[in-house]
């Protein structure tokens, strides 16, 4: 059902949530499927690699459970429409098999659709941090709502 | 095969990418993982949304983007990983059946604060069968440079 409307979410608000093990078997098919590099797929590295010794999880990988995080504890229970996009992303890492991963996110601002009563949209930074409180990646990005009572179309430049 | 470091590559470079077929198992498998969102995973439920119908993940463009550049562009590079991107933008839905590929291009190259590595700013268009760009971005993968061998 949704309950998290465009309305809902107020600027400044900090929201923490998500508790996702990194599984070794899903980060190396992701590996296969979209980043297949040695140090993703855990073969011997060939050059300087950021982080020796140990494979490490695909950049994408770490976005995907982000994504995953935010779905399981906010976007299935929004009015959410999707997003436009990403203004800056981050990829600090490392991550690894077992690591434990969760998500802190602000709303940044919010506006409405230039053309849209029923749309606004909502951007947020958002942080995955690991089981030490490491921050391993974050982005800046909007996603787009629906309203829960929809207004007159914004004026065209006043 | 020697691999490319980071001094191989040139501001300018740029090209074309083989092709990724997008189906609709690997639509529904990637966003049941990753983005189980109703509009990524069932065609009825996009009906009434912005798709209209069952639509790719931007996540899951983004990664088939990835494994073009990694796969076609730097499969002899030594890349590291990336540090990020800039700009994205999801510009067109993707849907089964479409047919990507991505153009690229090498608009800066600098230093990093690791010696080891240098980042690249690559401008990145996908495009699907019909030449629409479906979306950008400014990708910053890290290229390592070659280590000097000790004496």
């Amino acid at each position: 059902m949704t309950e998290v409307f465009w309305e809902d979410q107020d600027v400044g608000a900090i929201r923490e949530f998500g508790d996702m093990v990194v599984d070794e078997t899903r980060m190396r098919a992701f590996a296969v499927d979209y980043d297949p590099r040695p140090v993703t797929l855990g073969e011997a590295a060939q050059w300087p690699e950021m982080h020796d010794q140990r494979p490490v999880a695909s950049d994408l990988h770490v976005s995907g459970l982000c994504m995953r995080m935010m779905v399981d504890h906010i976007l299935l229970r929004s009015s959410s429409l999707g997003s436009p996009g990403i203004q800056r992303l981050r990829w600090l890492g490392p991550v690894f098999a077992g690591d434990r991963l969760s998500v802190r996110q602000a709303v940044l601002s919010k506006q409405r659709h230039p053309r849209r009563g029923d749309v606004g949209f909502i951007n947020n930074r958002t942080e995955v941090l690991n089981q030490h409180g490491r921050l391993v990646m974050f982005m800046e990005s909007a996603g787009m709502f629906r309203l829960r009572e929809p207004l007159p179309v914004p004026e065209e430049d006043a | 095969m020697s691999t490319r470091y980071f001094d191989a590559f040139e501001h300018g470079e740029s090209g074309v990418t083989g092709t990724f077929g997008v189906t609709e198992s690997d639509v529904v498998g990637f966003a049941g993982q990753y983005d189980p969102q109703p509009f990524h995973l069932d065609d009825a439920a996009a009906r009434d949304t912005l798709f209209g119908r069952l639509a790719a993940s931007g996540w899951h463009t983004t990664a088939i983007a990835n494994r073009l550049l990694v796969n076609d562009w730097l499969h002899d590079a030594a890349i590291a990983g990336a540090e990020g991107f800039d700009n994205l933008r999801w510009r067109r839905p993707v849907y089964p059946g479409d047919v990507l590929r991505c153009r690229y291009a090498v608009t800066d190259r600098r230093s990093s604060p690791d010696p080891r590595f240098g980042v690249l700013s690559v401008d990145v268009g996908v495009l699907n069968q019909d030449d629409v760009t479906v979306m950008s971005m400014k990708w910053l993968p890290w290229i390592a440079r070659e280590p000097q061998t000790a004496e």
